[in-house]
């Protein structure tokens, strides 16, 4: 479980929200909207761990999460800019993501893995793809490659920063069959969005505009 | 891990030559222009070459570190990193070792050839190069700190140099002290224990302050 309790963000000498308090349980999705300037970016790298919030605390499994080790073991983020390396192919890209979380790395070279790997690119449409620079890939098709992590991770709480921007509408219908089938299994997943989503289920939403 | 990362980041920058191509360029160029510049008696030169040598080498590896983590703040790989479990010191340790030996491999052998410009003789070369190998990465490391202390300056390169070069004059003065204590057949084991000790400190302390450094500019 997620808790956020009396969160205060303060971005030069702006408050960017106040007070905030939300919940987040195993099997949900919390949707973060607001205009923009409304700290919803901020409030995703709070919760990952990038910033500190200026007051309240951030919980997991009634823990605060600076004195939580096993949080980052449970997280993964994935932000506007979405770590994928220019010069590394879609695969190399997705294989090293991989080799930074111990949980993932132990057979990060067996041939099981690398067919793991090639059936995730091609869940979010790369196949044929695979050797390709992703320099020489468009934005939305780097945005894939940033989100076959996603149908990889072993992570319990996904955090992700506009993960529809630039996607194609397959793409999204994907992606939301993905956060779908991860709070089927319990997961929880926080994002945020200027679309609102159509088909996600166990939806709550949080309006940054109102604290 | 290590490995994984130093891997990653020898096939990057093998990828992009540039980056690393144009620091040696540089350095052959600077130490060139010099010879040619400067009276051509051969007493001149050789007391000239060492310093020459070290300010170029030290120029270079200042241009090298300067986009050193721009790339990685602006594309989201420290984000990777940051909310990776393993300590984010251990994965700039494995970069910075991979970006040396990128480095270090094409100035040990290039300067023997730059030597030779300053009729500085052959004998010389072991001295010269056990000083390029015991400075390179300290300068490497000492100069990411400076490179991540500014990697959200836009054209951070002046600042980073007004950072960074005060911190190089140590090594600098050792470096050269070295090579003319060798041509005067003087010894020099005083200066090379003095490089070494900073090279164990660089390499041991400067991933912790880079760490810190790339998380208070990746909030």
């Amino acid at each position: 479980m997620l808790a956020l309790q009396q969160l205060t963000a303060i971005r030069g000498d702006r408050i960017l929200f106040d007070q905030l308090d939300a919940q987040l349980l195993p099997g949900q999705v919390l949707y973060i909207t607001g205009p923009n300037g409304s700290g919803k970016t901020t409030l995703l790298r709070m919760l990952a761990g990038f910033l500190e919030p200026q007051a309240g605390m951030i919980s997991w499994q009634q823990q605060p999460v600076q004195q939580s080790p096993s949080y980052l073991a449970k997280l993964l983020y994935i932000g506007h800019q979405s770590g994928v390396s220019p010069e590394a192919t879609a695969l190399e890209n997705l294989r090293y993501a991989q080799m930074l979380q111990p949980q993932l790395k132990r057979h990060a070279n067996t041939a099981t893995n690398q067919a793991m790997l090639l059936t995730a690119l091609d869940t979010l449409g790369l196949a044929g793809f695979e050797h390709e620079p992703a320099q020489t890939l468009s934005a939305g098709q780097n945005r894939r490659i940033a989100l076959a992590r996603l149908s990889l991770s072993q992570a319990d709480l996904w955090i992700l920063d506009e993960p529809f921007t630039a996607l194609d509408q397959q793409a999204i219908l994907i992606l939301e069959d993905l956060i779908n089938r991860h709070t089927d299994q319990n997961g929880l997943v926080v994002f945020t969005s200027h679309q609102p989503p159509q088909h996600l289920h166990h939806l709550r939403t949080l309006d940054l505009a109102a604290f | 891990m290590l490995s994984a990362v130093f891997k990653h980041e020898l096939q990057m920058q093998w990828r992009k030559p540039a980056r690393w191509l144009m620091p040696l360029g540089f350095y052959l160029l600077v130490s060139t222009l010099f010879v040619l510049g400067s009276a051509p008696t051969i007493s001149q030169l050789q007391s000239l070459g060492p310093t020459v040598i070290w300010v170029a080498v030290l120029l270079a590896v200042l241009m090298l570190v300067e986009h050193l983590f721009t790339q990685d703040l602006q594309n989201g790989t420290l984000d990777l990193y940051m909310t990776s479990q393993y300590s984010l010191s251990l994965i700039v340790l494995a970069k910075l070792l991979a970006v040396v030996l990128i480095i270090l491999i094409p100035l040990v052998l290039m300067t023997p050839i730059v030597m030779l410009f300053f009729s500085v003789s052959w004998q010389y070369v072991p001295v010269v190069l056990t000083t390029v190998i015991l400075v390179v990465p300290s300068l490497l490391f000492i100069g990411a700190i400076g490179a991540a202390l500014t990697c959200t300056v836009n054209r951070g390169g002046a600042i980073l140099a007004l950072i960074v070069l005060p911190l190089y004059i140590p090594v600098l003065i050792f470096a050269t002290r070295a090579i003319q204590s060798s041509l005067l057949s003087l010894s020099f084991s005083a200066e090379l224990y003095f490089l070494s000790a900073i090279l164990v400190l660089s390499i041991s302390l400067a991933p912790l302050a880079i760490s810190a450094a790339l998380r208070l500019n990746n909030q």
